[in-house]
């Protein structure tokens, strides 16, 4: 069943990040290429995960959720946890750095901010950028 | 039960002072005013409206369009800086109004003919209002 967009929420290090016009969370897993000369096929392992995640949204800082996101740009070292939730209660649950915060001014338009957030995760071969829970 | 089309009315009918707080109220009418009835006037329509963000409480968009209807094309055109003025940020009828940008105005001179053919000057203002 397709799910509405409209209930779904974003939120940085605990601050729903109110004003999002988009957000957009991508998951990758290249896998790691095996492939020996004189192999007639390619052949292939599993890959290292990583995810971003990038939002569009109206800038004002006097919003939580946007400060947050640019406090930790600016001054923070550790990474902040970062969860996407859908309407129907689907998550996605990971832990990020803010790595980039474009504010645009347009005439006959609001002030807009594009910002990338980049994944990280815990060492060790079990551990996964972003955790996807469906309730 | 308040609705942008309310809201966009209260907001005009707010305004103190100037060209708009004039007008008797019963001139600012949604989309339409009767012809034979007394000018100035002012008319508006709400084209459109969208979402344009996610969350509990999105915020919408509505692409507003008013028309100031008058005899001539100076008297039309002196409600403009009023109109400017009166298309504000605020809460009208319950729904706040969040963010409002001018996107442009047109002037429709008046038509001279006989009887029906006979048309007002207009001026058209375009506004989009976030809420």
């Amino acid at each position: 069943m397709a799910i509405n967009s409209a209930l779904s929420s974003f939120s940085f290090a605990g601050n729903v990040v109110a004003d999002t016009g988009t957000a957009t969370v991508s998951l990758q897993r290249p896998a790691l290429e095996l492939t020996s000369i004189g192999d007639a096929a390619q052949r292939f392992l599993a890959g290292v995960g990583g995810a971003t995640a990038s939002l569009e949204i109206f800038h004002d800082l006097d919003n939580a959720g946007h400060k947050a996101m640019a406090d930790q740009l600016n001054d923070a070292s550790a990474a902040a946890a970062v969860v996407i939730t859908l309407e129907t209660g689907e998550t996605f649950t990971g832990n990020g750095f803010c790595t980039g915060y474009e504010v645009t001014a347009q005439a006959g338009s609001l002030v807009r901010a594009n910002v990338t957030i980049q994944f990280t995760s815990a060492s060790g071969s079990s551990s996964k950028p972003v955790t996807i829970a469906n309730t | 039960m308040a609705s942008i089309e309310t809201a966009v009315r209260a907001m005009l009918t707010s305004q103190t002072g100037g060209d708009i707080a004039a007008l008797p109220d019963a001139r600012i009418t949604h989309g339409f005013r009767l012809q034979e009835t007394a000018l100035p006037a002012i008319t508006f329509e709400v084209e459109r409206t969208e979402y344009i963000t996610i969350g509990a409480s999105p915020l919408r968009m509505a692409n507003v369009e008013l028309r100031v209807i008058a005899d001539t094309t100076t008297a039309a055109l002196a409600f403009e800086d009023d109109i400017q003025t009166a298309v504000r940020v605020g809460t009208f009828d319950t729904i706040p109004f969040l963010a409002v940008d001018f996107s442009g105005r047109q002037v429709e001179p008046p038509s001279v003919a006989d009887g029906d053919e006979a048309e007002p000057a207009q001026l058209v203002c375009y506004f989009t209002i976030y809420y």
